[in-house]
């Protein structure tokens, strides 16, 4: 079994800014474990810009911003595996991994960053009758096919979903030469980017269909048409209200899991708000000497936000490394991160809140400030955002307009979060529903 | 040509603000926006919107395709014509990142650039 200080899992953004500012933080005995032949993760296939904009200033692609991330690590030669797949990883920190060159891999590591984003919702997790034939893709799927590998998967397309995958996959579609007959979103507005709403498919003149699914897919080699219908108050199909699109293609863009099998193995507690692990202001879990940061830990807007967010994990992963080697417990005043003495103020979620991230803050707070984030559960105007503990407003931001696509963050000084007594934060929203 | 009144999305950047147009030429007024990146936006969008274009190159020879975009936003309307242009071209291996692979796109004056690497 090999030792190593620090072990990365995944090599996309999130693995890679972790890696890296674990390494400046002190940290040099790293490893990158990647599953694919290349680092960059889903970046590799994001040929579209738009990315880099908060973190280089810059308006670069995706695949742009994953060079710059690869050649960070190049320069500081941080090792990185690979092809190579974690099967196994348990709470002692130990991990099994497979590649076609060694075989079996297995390693001890003092911390692990999991990082290994997520996959898309597909047919089966949206429950749509009709047979199996080809035709039926995801949106990420559809995108790797096209600008991977170089392979148009459809001519005559239906999207499912409006997220924001399927709303760029959309324009490269029009753009390739095929038809985007329709977009159809179960929810009242899009689950995208305003942006993306418009320069990718109100810019094309696709029609969109909201309050609507697909409820058949017909055709049995090979998809030949969608039925889709109007639906209830519950989100179901209405009887009646179906009509019919002729179509070699169904999209699927119906939202984001965060990948955790692995995070379940070790014995981590998973929130089922998030479909993350849970996690203190540290980025670390329950389980001492894991951290989570990315979309395996809850899903973000923009790859902007996963990479800060996975520079503070490294930096957090690289701290505990080092406390623990020269023997300052980190834990010392609040016990062991799975036993803390001092215990935990939980964050909840209140009026108009969706899960929160972390769930967990440390009563011995270590840093000036702890960012809270979650999604509001609908699009609402002149918002007052509150953090509450005890009944005392301890932190107030005031939003023009929210909504679920987007994000909040709430960066909470320290000093306004009452640890004596360890009451919950409650994070909520007031104002006009849209 | 501008609207006297209209509603835009910015697309400048990821946050996407409403902005709201009224008024014409020099007296075009603009309010909703975050930033000066908007008043920019909208004052374009209301004379000739502009996109920057990204799309694939597939190289001679065959393999995996080259990402491009152009280093500047060409006219809305031409967006599909410039997209036939850059497919009917097909780039010599090696490419580098950075690399112009077609000059003067259609006549927009912006150059077709390379966004991935391949040997």
């Amino acid at each position: 079994m090999r030792n190593i200080d620090l072990v990365v899992i995944g090599g996309g953004a999130a693995g890679m800014a972790a890696a890296v500012s674990a390494y400046k933080a002190g940290v040099k005995d790293i490893l990158i474990i990647e599953r694919n032949g290349y680092l960059g993760g889903v970046l590799r296939q994001c040929i579209h810009n738009g990315f880099g904009l908060h973190r280089f200033r810059e308006d670069l692609t995706g695949v742009e911003f994953a060079d710059r991330y690869c050649s960070m690590v190049e320069e500081l030669q941080i090792p990185y595996m690979l092809n190579t797949f974690v099967i196994e990883m348990n709470e002692n920190r130990e991990i099994t991994a497979v590649n076609p060159d060694e075989g079996l891999v297995q390693i001890k590591a003092k911390a692990i960053v999991l990082a290994m984003g997520c996959r898309e919702r597909t047919r089966n997790n949206l429950l749509i009758p009709g047979p199996r034939g080809a035709g039926i893709i995801t949106a990420g799927t559809a995108q790797r096919y096209l600008n991977i590998n170089g392979y148009l998967p459809g001519k005559k397309v239906v999207i499912l979903g409006s997220g924001d995958i399927g709303l760029i996959m959309a324009r490269q579609f029009v753009l390739e030469g095929a038809e985007v007959e329709a977009v159809v979103e179960v929810m009242p507005y899009s689950g995208g980017l305003p942006r993306n709403m418009k320069q990718c498919i109100e810019d094309f003149n696709i029609p969109v269909y909201y309050n609507s699914t697909v409820s058949e897919i017909r055709g049995k080699e090979r998809v030949s048409s969608v039925m889709v219908s109007k639906v209830d108050a519950d989100r179901r199909p209405v009887p009646g209200t179906e009509f019919e699109i002729p179509c070699d293609t169904l999209m699927i863009s119906a939202g984001l899991i965060p990948e955790n099998e692995l995070t379940e193995q070790a014995g981590i507690e998973i929130s089922a708000g998030t479909k993350g692990a849970v996690v203190t202001e540290d980025l670390q879990t329950v389980k001492e000497g894991f951290f989570a940061c990315g979309n395996v830990l809850h899903v973000h807007d923009l790859v902007d936000f996963v990479a800060s967010e996975a520079e503070e994990a490294g930096r957090f992963a690289a701290r505990y490394i080092m406390e623990k080697e020269h023997g300052v417990d980190a834990s010392c005043e609040s016990g062991t991160q799975s036993e803390p003495a001092a215990g935990y103020i939980h964050v909840k979620s209140g009026n108009g809140a969706g899960p929160a991230v972390p769930q967990l803050i440390n009563r011995n707070i270590r840093t000036d400030e702890v960012t809270v984030m979650f999604r509001p559960r609908d699009k609402y105007r002149d918002v007052t955002v509150k953090a509450e503990q005890n009944g005392t407003v301890i932190f107030t931001k005031k939003l023009v307009a929210v909504t679920p696509g987007e994000m909040i963050r709430l960066d909470i000084p320290a000093s306004e979060i009452g640890a004596s007594d360890g009451a919950d934060i409650v994070v909520s929203l007031e104002g006009g529903a849209n | 040509m501008a609207d006297t009144r209209n509603e835009l999305i910015c697309i400048s950047c990821p946050r996407g603000c409403l902005l709201k147009v009224s008024g014409q030429g020099e007296a075009l007024e603009i309010t909703g926006n975050f930033c000066n990146k908007g008043i920019d936006y909208a004052r374009q969008e209301v004379i000739e919107p502009v996109r920057v274009l990204t799309v694939l190159m597939r190289p001679e020879g065959g393999g995996r395709p080259v990402s491009v975009k152009t280093d500047r936003p060409v006219p809305k309307d031409m967006l599909k014509k410039c997209a036939a242009e850059i497919y009917r071209n097909h780039p010599q291996l090696p490419v580098r990142s950075g690399d112009v692979l077609i000059k003067d796109l259609c006549g927009t004056g912006a150059n077709v650039v390379a966004t991935a690497t391949r040997e």
